[in-house]
């Protein structure tokens, strides 16, 4: 099943309720982030294999660490993964069946919605997607490679998110900063980049720091 | 509409904090009600819903006219704010949400008291604490609530892929960080490139606003009033930098209080809207005073048909000191407690509902949320 909004009435009477089928946070509560280690020599991945369902991490580690490291692959996926104008141009990339809007790509681990390796979007709501004026395409999180940062035992759970390679026959990663340059959406990504000189700051915010009263409402 | 005691969970501060709920606690005192519920009918659900869209349809029509007949009239706005309005309005700057104060008026339709239009809160505890409440204890309900995926829908309307989406908001404050980090989560489900930081750290090099990176700044989700930004030493630089704010300046004329006597002018007898006037004279029977701009009730005084003062907050420094005046809405009163009813508008499509309640008439940052459900 996938999201729907089910705010207008005549739609409601369809699916029967007006409130939210389900919620997922990706940044709040217990699935919080994980920062990771920026150079190689600290790769936390160092040794790491792929996991690709929950079942087979918790084979493996315990279930804080599966959530941590779910929690941060997922993160890292949604702030990093390449995004593509259509499909196709994502599949060419990341292998047939193995793309989808942002919504299906980031259902992995959901025990409500196993997303296991291969499998493919309902074609209702592929055929939905690619009608609307918005959708972006990305891979599918097809599994995630996790380990202990700074490689210490006891140090945070880490992890990166896995994709299927254009033949589909193995796994490719997505280090921070290399998919940045697949993808004809995001090679745009800051164009403009200033020179580092004199910047200014403090010139917002000082009403809400001397204020009695809230910035909201 | 009835207010019904349920059994709180014992372990609610837990599971509230597992969904990063930081602020159910505000001053030592509870904030997140679980104690009661509002009942409410489907009938009243489709009222709220109906009046919530068609306030919104009125306040764009206006937005519109205002500008087009270039009559700002009571707004106390400057030329430049002026100017940022109207060039907001024209580049079609998109609106991500709002909040209508509602309460049923005698003749049973929603009255509108106030949008909050610009900076709205208890966003996150409509959205997901009380949903993640009711799947708890009445899973086979209902709740006026699509709030969650009607935000990740609308992020991906704004263009904003390829682009990266700031957040800010001011320091230490939960309420407002809880707020614009659950906005940023569902930004992120919607597969944007986010980041977040202080209005004070927000730079300008010259020719655009930077972060703290230098990286610049093109859209901002700003948890600060337009007023604010307008009074700041960075608000020059708003028009020249070409920065897409959200919300979008052409808001200043929603979240003002001038916006209630302007609309009764232009719609006077719309079942969803109360007399209001910037004149107190102008008001029959029982009134209320509201500041032009004034948050979290700050400055509200009502009376009674005599003209006697019967209830009042104390301003804040940042409250205004023009007023509007409003016909009074008789709150309903359960056993002390007077809700007022917050429907939700996002991507101007009416979403949700979510209830605060107080042991006055008067709502303010001390109400507390109570969960609701129809049937």
């Amino acid at each position: 099943m996938e999201l729907a909004l089910s705010t207008s009435r005549r739609y409601a009477y369809v699916i029967g309720m007006r409130k939210s089928r389900s919620i997922r946070l990706v940044l709040l509560g217990s699935l919080s982030l994980v920062a990771l280690a920026a150079c190689e020599e600290n790769d936390p991945l160092k040794g790491a294999d792929i996991i690709r369902d929950q079942k087979e991490c918790a084979s493996r580690a315990d279930p804080d660490a599966c959530r941590m490291a779910l929690a941060d692959a997922r993160q890292t996926h949604v702030q990093t993964a390449p995004k593509f104008a259509n499909r196709q141009e994502c599949e060419a990339q990341f292998g047939a069946n193995n793309c989808g809007t942002p919504e299906q790509v980031l259902r992995f681990g959901d025990e409500a919605n196993p997303q296991t390796a291969g499998a493919s979007p309902a074609p209702a709501n592929q055929q939905q997607a690619q009608q609307g004026g918005g959708s972006v395409f990305m891979p599918l999180m097809m599994g995630y490679m996790m380990g202990r940062m700074m490689g210490g035992a006891g140090g945070p759970w880490a992890a990166q998110p896995m994709y299927r390679d254009a033949a589909n026959t193995g796994y490719v990663g997505n280090r921070a900063g290399t998919a940045q340059s697949v993808g004809t959406l995001s090679a745009k990504r800051f164009p403009d980049i200033p020179p580092a000189t004199s910047v200014a700051r403090r010139g917002f915010g000082a009403t809400g720091t001397a204020a009695s009263a809230s910035a909201s409402s | 509409m009835q207010r019904i005691a349920v059994p709180p969970r014992e372990d609610w501060p837990q599971r509230a904090a597992e969904l990063g709920f930081a602020f159910h606690t505000i001053d030592g005192q509870p904030y997140w009600t679980e104690t009661a519920a509002y009942a409410l009918s489907a009938a009243e659900v489709d009222a709220l819903e109906d009046a919530a869209q068609a306030l919104e349809g009125l306040c764009l029509d206006f937005v519109g006219e205002t500008i087009e007949r270039d009559d700002y009239d009571g707004f106390g706005l400057s030329d430049a704010a002026i100017t940022l309005v109207e060039d907001s309005w024209n580049r079609q700057d998109k609106n991500l949400y709002g909040r209508f104060d509602l309460a049923f008026g005698a003749d049973g339709a929603p009255k509108l008291l106030e949008y909050n239009a610009d900076t709205p809160t208890a966003l996150f505890e409509a959205s997901v604490v009380q949903w993640e409440w009711l799947e708890h204890h009445f899973p086979e309900r209902d709740q006026f609530n699509s709030i969650h995926e009607t935000l990740v829908e609308a992020w991906k309307h704004f263009g904003l892929y390829g682009h990266r989406l700031h957040f800010a908001c001011v320091r230490n404050h939960a309420e407002d960080e809880g707020t614009v980090d659950y906005l940023r989560d569902t930004a992120m489900q919607a597969g944007l490139d986010t980041e977040r930081l202080y209005m004070d750290e927000i730079g300008w090099n010259g020719r655009r606003f930077v972060d703290n990176s230098n990286q610049p700044i093109t859209t901002l989700f700003k948890l600060y009033p337009w007023e604010w930004l307008m009074a700041e030493d960075f608000a020059s630089h708003i028009g020249p930098s070409s920065v897409r704010m959200i919300e979008p300046a052409w808001k200043m004329l929603l979240s003002n209080k001038a916006l209630l006597p302007r609309l009764w002018a232009r719609h006077a007898g719309h079942p969803n809207l109360l007399p209001a006037s910037f004149a107190p004279g102008d008001i029959e029977g029982a009134m209320v005073r509201k500041p032009l701009l004034g948050r979290e009730g700050a400055g509200v005084t009502l009376y009674d048909a005599a003209g006697r003062e019967t209830l009042a907050t104390p301003a804040s420094a940042e409250s205004s000191s023009d007023f509007v005046y409003q016909q009074a809405v008789t709150l309903p009163c359960f056993d002390g407690h007077y809700p007022m009813l917050g429907a939700w508008i996002v991507a101007s499509r009416a979403c949700g509902l979510g209830i605060r309640e107080d042991d006055t008439a008067i709502t303010r940052n001390s109400s507390r949320f109570v969960p609701h459900f129809f049937q």
